[in-house]
């Protein structure tokens, strides 16, 4: 579900766009094809900007779609809607990408 | 045996040899009548009588041989007159039981009896157990039993016929200053002086005994003893003692003020004792009680000293009985309660002290009460005051309500505790009229007391002025409330509007307006208290206007009273105001800052989340709040998990990281956060409110940027009333529309028209608040 997000910044003005809501992800994640250790970090970059980590707490596995599972949370920002998101696993680049879309459903990606 | 024969003749009376010793032999008794001779002890004459028989008695002892002997009589001076006859010896025996089921109480005492047809004169008794001589032992003093020693023996008397008898009491060997100590024991009867080592010789039974010390238990006391109840020590205390001791200490109480003094409760016949001791008198605080079992404890007495059981005391002190090298006298009543307890402890703990004890321990309180928060009421209705307490029911509690500003007592009674410790009564607020009260409920004795604050309001809105306004609402009434308007309804409107000074523009004016469908005005200027003659006939149009020049009276208080009435117009999204206020210039243009906006929020359109104390969730994104502070236990992020959130986290906005941080379960749910939660369905989450008293308001630091916030409280208030406590940093405010899924119009500080920040604000719902400048929120409701 789209928020309107161009009718308010025409309101406000003076003040820039509220914050986009994140992006979430969650997977598998898989280093030489062995399950990255516990202690891998996960890194989401937009723009050459970080925009969320988060640290594995499992090998190989990271996130869930319960409410308390600890996915990683993207925040973008004003005009990062429809930017492509990067992974980095361990500092390296991962292969796979996605697209920084503020509202849909957070996808589920693995690398 | 009787012989039968001539008239006063004599004859011989003999036991035939049969080969063994003599003293296996039974024998004539000596000295009887129509004995005339002896050859020795089986053998001699004997003399009828006159009737021509003689009876003639033999006996036996233990040595005898049990087995058939022939007994011949024969003439004397002719052997071949004679007769014979047989007769069979058999051996004793011996026999003994105990009286009960076997099991015993050190103390008790036991009745044992048998026979003992092995020995006429004596029984012999002897006692085998654990720590005694393996030979045996007496029962009275329990020493070691030695052969054909009769006096080492508990020697029993035989009756004649071949009963005996002999109650042991248990005591015995402790008051000869031996101990028995609990566990199984034989005790035997034996035909003759033997321990357990030289029975085969003899006769013997034996009876198993089970001995055992007594046992204390005592019913639990709580933690908490309330000061001014009784204390109610109760238990069992078997082994049949006539009493138990109870020692108290306390800060400066041994049992009494600063005096040792050792309290005793009678065992009943089975086995119960209490004891009730009144608190009223005691100080708050801990204490420790040591309830004592005396067991089989047998003291001799000591000149100034009391006994409680193996203990002996005075006003101060105590020690072991005479006999107890282990417990020497200690001043109790120099120590600190928990050290006396324990040295009556480790003096109850000494060898060879059978007593035996059980310790508790309790906290002294003063009676407690608690009333139920109060929510703000309204003026003309009764509302009930709830709470508890732990006095006891039936005790009244004195109450008094107080005016807040003037402190004067407005209201008082009493209220009778209830069952389970509830109370309950009624006020009328018409009784005690609006304003902000204090509650206050005491116990009788005025120890124990709490109060709360409260509300009663009148429907009366006393706004923040506007910034700019050369006015202030000072207040406003509106008939129906504005929470309970409907599309239809009648609503009037009274104001009563202060101008602070002269219109800064001299030709300007300041202008009231509706959107009311058909409005009907009436309007008086009050100046120095006095209704003027420029009251107002009534004015039918949707504004009306009043000119500088009107409301300048120099330097005396002027008021513009107003009345208004309508009918309630349906009511879409654009927000229609019932009353606004706004200044103008010469031109017709608005003054900056200078809008007072009352909008009116017909029932059923409700803007609020919150409901019924549950918290609606949409489908799709919902930005909510939590209004108060919830329950302890209830106030952590936990209350979302039944969302289906269909993989989205709960989300709170860091502002000055400018990023977003998913909820764990565990983090605090607080006051004026706004919190972004996906629920895939229509939800509710119930949400228990605290009932903490007194809470403190809630505050939160913001910074420059877009901060999430919630509103607190318990019903909508304008923008300007909400945001006045970051009044100078704050530029817009946004709400969205979850029922929508849309961003509601901004809200702009001192803006106008659709923007204006007259709007009001939802308590529940969150919003997206711009600062400029760092701040602290404050809540405007607890």
């Amino acid at each position: 579900m789209g928020l309107p997000l161009i009718l308010l910044v025409a309101l406000i003005g003076i003040a820039s766009a509220v914050p986009l809501l994140p992006a979430e992800f969650s997977g598998t994640v898989t280093i030489n094809r062995s399950p990255a250790p516990a202690g891998t970090i996960i890194t989401a970059r937009i723009r050459d900007r970080d925009c969320g980590s988060l640290t594995l707490d499992t090998a190989g596995v990271y996130g869930g779609t319960d409410l308390f599972d600890r996915r990683l949370i993207v925040s973008g920002e004003d005009g990062d809607a429809g930017k492509e998101i990067i992974f980095l696993v361990g500092g390296v680049r991962a292969p796979k990408t996605s697209v920084y879309t503020p509202e849909p459903r957070p996808p589920s990606i693995s690398w | 045996m009787t012989i039968t024969g001539e008239s006063i003749t004599q004859y011989r009376l003999k036991i035939k040899d049969a080969g063994i010793a003599d003293n296996d032999y039974p024998w004539i008794v000596e000295g009887q009548s129509g004995l005339q001779g002896t050859y020795n002890s089986r053998d001699m004459l004997v003399e009828t009588t006159a009737g021509g028989t003689q009876t003639i008695r033999f006996d036996t002892n233990s040595t005898t041989s049990d087995r058939q002997f022939t007994i011949r009589v024969e003439d004397k001076d002719d052997p071949n007159t004679y007769d014979e006859v047989k007769v069979r010896v058999e051996k004793g025996d011996v026999t003994i039981t105990a009286s009960g089921t076997g099991t015993y109480y050190i103390g008790e005492e036991i009745a044992l009896s048998g026979t003992c047809t092995d020995n006429r004169d004596y029984v012999y008794l002897f006692l085998t157990g654990p720590n005694l001589n393996t030979n045996g032992v007496n029962l009275t003093h329990l020493w070691p039993v030695r052969m054909d020693s009769g006096e080492t023996f508990t020697r029993v008397d035989v009756e004649s016929d071949g009963t005996w008898s002999y109650t042991w009491s248990t005591t015995d060997p402790i008051k000869n200053g031996r101990s028995i100590d609990a566990g199984g024991y034989t005790i035997y009867a034996v035909s003759k002086p033997r321990g357990r080592d030289q029975l085969s010789d003899s006769k013997y039974a034996a009876a198993s005994i089970n001995l055992q010390t007594g046992f204390l238990t005592v019913d639990p006391i709580g933690a908490t003893v309330k000061k001014g109840t009784y204390l109610k020590i109760s238990g069992t205390a078997t082994g049949n003692p006539s009493n138990v001791y109870i020692w108290i200490f306390g800060e400066n109480y041994y049992g009494d003020f600063g005096k040792l003094k050792v309290r005793e409760a009678s065992v009943a016949p089975d086995s119960s004792f209490e004891s009730w001791i009144g608190t009223e008198d005691l100080v708050t605080g801990q204490y420790f009680v040591i309830v004592q079992h005396p067991s089989h404890a047998i003291v001799t007495p000591v000149p100034g000293f009391n006994t409680a059981g193996s203990i002996l005391w005075n006003s101060s002190e105590i020690r072991g009985p005479w006999a107890s090298p282990w417990v020497s006298s200690m001043t109790l009543t120099n120590l600190q309660a928990p050290a006396a307890a324990n040295a009556l402890i480790n003096a109850l703990a000494s060898p060879n002290i059978p007593d035996i004890y059980v310790k508790l321990a309790f906290s002294l309180d003063t009676s407690q009460i608690w009333i139920d928060g109060i929510s703000d009421q309204t003026y003309g209705e009764t509302f009930t005051v709830t709470g508890t307490s732990d006095y006891l029911a039936g005790t009244a509690l004195p109450y008094k309500i107080f005016a807040e500003n003037s402190m004067t007592n407005v209201f008082s009674g009493e209220v009778i505790v209830g069952d389970n410790g509830v109370w309950s009564f009624e006020v009328d607020t018409t009784a005690i009229g609006p304003g902000a009260y204090t509650l206050r409920v005491t116990s009788p004795d005025g120890a124990a007391s709490m109060i709360v604050s409260f509300d009663i309001y009148d429907d009366v809105i006393r706004p923040v002025p506007p910034a700019g306004a050369i006015y202030r609402v000072e207040k406003i009434s509106i008939t129906p409330s504005l929470g309970d308007l409907s599309p239809g309804d009648e609503v009037t409107l009274d104001g009563s509007i202060r101008i602070r000074g002269p219109l800064p523009e001299h030709y300007g004016y300041l202008e009231f307006s509706t959107d009311l469908p058909d409005p009907v005005w009436t309007y008086a200027l009050q100046v120095s208290g006095l209704t003027n003659s420029t009251s107002s006939p009534p004015v039918s149009s949707r504004s009306f206007a009043l000119s500088a020049w009107e409301l300048d009276y120099g330097h005396d208080r002027v008021y513009v009273l107003i009345n208004l009435s309508g009918t309630v117009p349906k009511v879409g999204k654009d927000d229609p105001a019932l009353l606004r206020i706004l200044e103008r210039d010469s031109d017709g243009k608005t003054i900056p800052n200078s809008e007072h906006r009352l909008s009116f929020i017909p029932t059923g359109s409700s803007q609020s989340p919150i409901s019924n104390k549950n918290l609606t969730l949409h489908p799709g994104w919902n930005f909510i709040s939590i209004p108060r502070h919830l329950e302890a236990g209830s106030d952590t992020a936990s209350i979302f998990t039944p969302v289906y959130t269909a993989g989205h986290s709960a989300l709170r906005y860091d502002t000055a990281g400018r990023t977003w941080i998913s909820l764990a379960s565990t983090d605090r749910l607080t006051p004026l956060e706004g919190i972004w939660i996906y629920s895939e369905n229509l939800a509710t989450i119930p949400l228990t409110f605290s009932t903490d008293l007194p809470l403190q308001p809630s505050e939160r630091s913001l910074a420059q940027g877009w901060n999430a916030i919630g509103i607190t409280g318990t019903s909508s208030a304008s923008a300007r009333d909400t945001l006045f406590s970051v009044n100078r940093g704050w530029t817009t405010l946004i709400g969205f529309d979850a029922g929508e899924q849309a961003f509601e119009v901004g809200i702009v500080n001192s803006g106008s028209g659709a923007n204006a920040d007259t709007h009001l604000v939802y308590p529940g719902r969150g919003y997206w608040l711009y600062m400029t400048e760092p701040g602290n929120l404050c809540a405007i409701g607890v």
